[in-house]
């Protein structure tokens, strides 16, 4: 085995190329990292928005999208008195009406933006029980109840959104009643109105939908109510089958980061791959040298692995200090709100081992090529 | 001397493993019919036979009729595990597959083409009930040949909770028509 510090030295030998591996480590390690950060990010916010005991009432056709599923208004009050089973708090159902539409708003001094709206009734706070209100109340008529993560979308300061501040919609101005946390879910990123505000703003006499929250994760009684019913033309779907239908969607997103990641990473490798090459061609000799004084050339192979990882581990470990501090927490926008990136164990490791697959991927074919010439033929390389 | 020990336990588990693969059931045995949804399979008089679109305004809850028609006229007409069908109206409900070019629906048994008011007209909802009022937790799809678009003939009782617009029947018997 060579001496440890003997990596090391080599290591400094030549500080352009400890920096070119040492940053090109760091790149591709913080891509990974971003990759998985948005990856998981987005991922946990879909599949935490929906609630096993919840189900919602689609149009039969847009089983896909709540925006562009109508159905009769009464289908609320008709499932409200048929379907068993559903939840009851003070002798009301938790049955909600709602209408979700992507509008324009204007907060003061920012750009009109388009963002979800979601027009309720009371009952919605019966259906979504991981609601809290942090500020202030429940929307009234004339009023709008952002979520806390809705200053991202609305493109102001965190601290501008609060209860009293006005934000403009069809030409009025709605006074923001309250902010509310529904944590990690999309409702986070929405701003919810009052469902006859709403209706009449988008002229729509219809719903977009209606979600039940039943006493147990059975909804048998649901899909027998959607086919009784069919003059409603109902579709019935879980809200957590409708999320996950949204995960899916959303999947090729998802697949793009990591593709970026792994082209970026390839072109770091092939880029170090060259470093590597022209630095251990220089050291043919030298490597042959050792081979002479009795060391192996598995020990040599061993010493540059050692080398080359060093460098990239501390590529990765700054990537990783780096990911921490700038990119843990990011709020990130899409179109079905926002969420934020998440840094979690599983990610940090997949940074690190990037780190480690680099050093080793991208050591051994120009350490092989320096070793696997015969003695003789190396020694004479020098010359 | 351990491998020697090894090899005939390991032999003996081997064997013992195919002997229970081979002894299972098959996989694909129908299930069986609940004798309930069973005895409703009868011959069913045609005499006074009624059409859907004017029955869902002409009979009240508790009336009985004999109706005939098509399974057909949603995208589902069957709810798993529950004995419960849409039955659709010949006259009134075209199915994609009776269509010029029935290739352009992938659903031929829905009625996608025709208006939605035609289809909510032309459609009753037939159920199974067990003696407490409750749908038969068993699905009617493939049990004595109630297929998508299979001609129906069915006697039954206007439900209770049926009205003008949603039509819901109990069956009391039915027929599958050649």
């Amino acid at each position: 085995m060579l001496p440890f510090r003997y990596a090391i030295r080599n290591l400094f030998r030549d500080p352009m190329r400890l920096l070119q591996t040492l940053l090109g480590s760091l790149l591709v390690t913080l891509l990974v990292m971003g990759a998985g950060a948005f990856n998981q990010g987005m991922t946990r916010m879909l599949s935490a928005s929906g609630d096993p005991l919840n189900v919602i009432l689609l149009g039969a056709g847009s089983e896909e999208s709540l925006q562009r599923s109508e159905i009769p208004d009464k289908a609320a009050g008709i499932a409200a008195s048929t379907i068993p089973g559903i939840q009851e708090r003070a002798g009301r159902s938790a049955v909600s009406p709602e209408l979700h539409f992507m509008g324009y708003l204007q907060a003061p001094d920012a750009e009109r933006v388009q963002i979800l709206l979601r027009g309720v009734k009371a009952e919605a706070l019966m259906v979504y029980p991981e609601l809290s209100l942090l500020e202030g109340r429940f929307p009234r008529a004339g009023e709008l109840m952002p979520g806390r993560m809705a200053w991202k979308s609305l493109g102001i300061p965190q601290e501008d959104l609060k209860p009293g501040m006005l934000l403009e919609f069809e030409g009025q101005s709605f006074r923001v009643s309250g902010i509310f946390a529904a944590p990690g879910t999309v409702m986070e990123s929405e701003i919810w109105a009052d469902l006859n505000d709403l209706r009449t703003l988008t002229q729509r006499d219809s719903l977009s939908g209606v979600t039940l929250r039943m006493q147990s994760p059975d909804h048998r009684e649901v899909k027998l109510f959607s086919t009784r019913r069919r003059n409603l033309e109902l579709s019935v779907v879980p809200e957590q089958e409708y999320y996950a239908g949204l995960a899916h969607f959303y999947a090729p997103i998802r697949g793009m980061t990591w593709v970026t990641a792994l082209l970026i990473g390839v072109g770091a490798l092939a880029g170090g791959l060259n470093t590597l090459y022209a630095a251990f061609a220089s050291r043919i000799a030298e490597l042959a040298t050792l081979q002479t004084l009795g060391y192996s050339r598995a020990a040599i192979l061993l010493s540059l692995i050692q080398e080359a990882l060093m460098a990239c581990l501390l590529g990765s470990l700054l990537a990783l200090t780096l990911a921490l501090q700038f990119l843990d927490g990011l709020t990130v926008s899409f179109s079905m709100g926002s969420f934020q990136l998440d840094m979690s164990p599983g990610v940090v490791l997949a940074g690190l081992l990037t780190g480690l697959f680099l050093g080793v991927l991208g050591t051994l074919p120009p350490a092989l090529r320096c070793l696997v010439p015969p003695l003789p033929a190396a020694l004479r390389s020098a010359g | 001397m351990k491998t020697k020990t090894i090899l005939p336990v390991l032999a003996a588990l081997l064997l013992a493993a195919c002997g229970k693969e081979a002894s299972a059931p098959p996989s694909s045995a129908a299930p069986e019919i609940d004798p309930r949804i069973d005895a409703l399979f009868m011959e069913i008089s045609a005499e006074k036979l009624a059409k859907i679109p004017e029955a869902r305004h002409s009979h009240s809850v508790k009336d009985e009729l004999v109706l005939e028609g098509r399974i057909m006229g949603a995208m589902d007409l069957f709810v798993d595990g529950h004995a419960m069908f849409v039955l659709g109206d010949m006259e009134t409900v075209t199915p994609c597959i009776d269509m010029p070019d029935p290739s352009h629906c992938d659903t031929p048994w829905d009625a996608c083409c025709d208006p939605k008011e035609l289809r909510i007209q032309g459609t009753a909802t037939v159920q199974v009930l067990d003696e407490q009022g409750q749908v038969i937790p068993q699905g009617l799809e493939g049990v004595n040949g109630l297929e998508k678009l299979s001609k129906v003939r069915v006697k039954a009782q206007v439900a209770a909770g049926s009205d003008g617009e949603a039509f819901i029947l109990n069956a009391l018997a039915l027929q599958v028509l050649p």
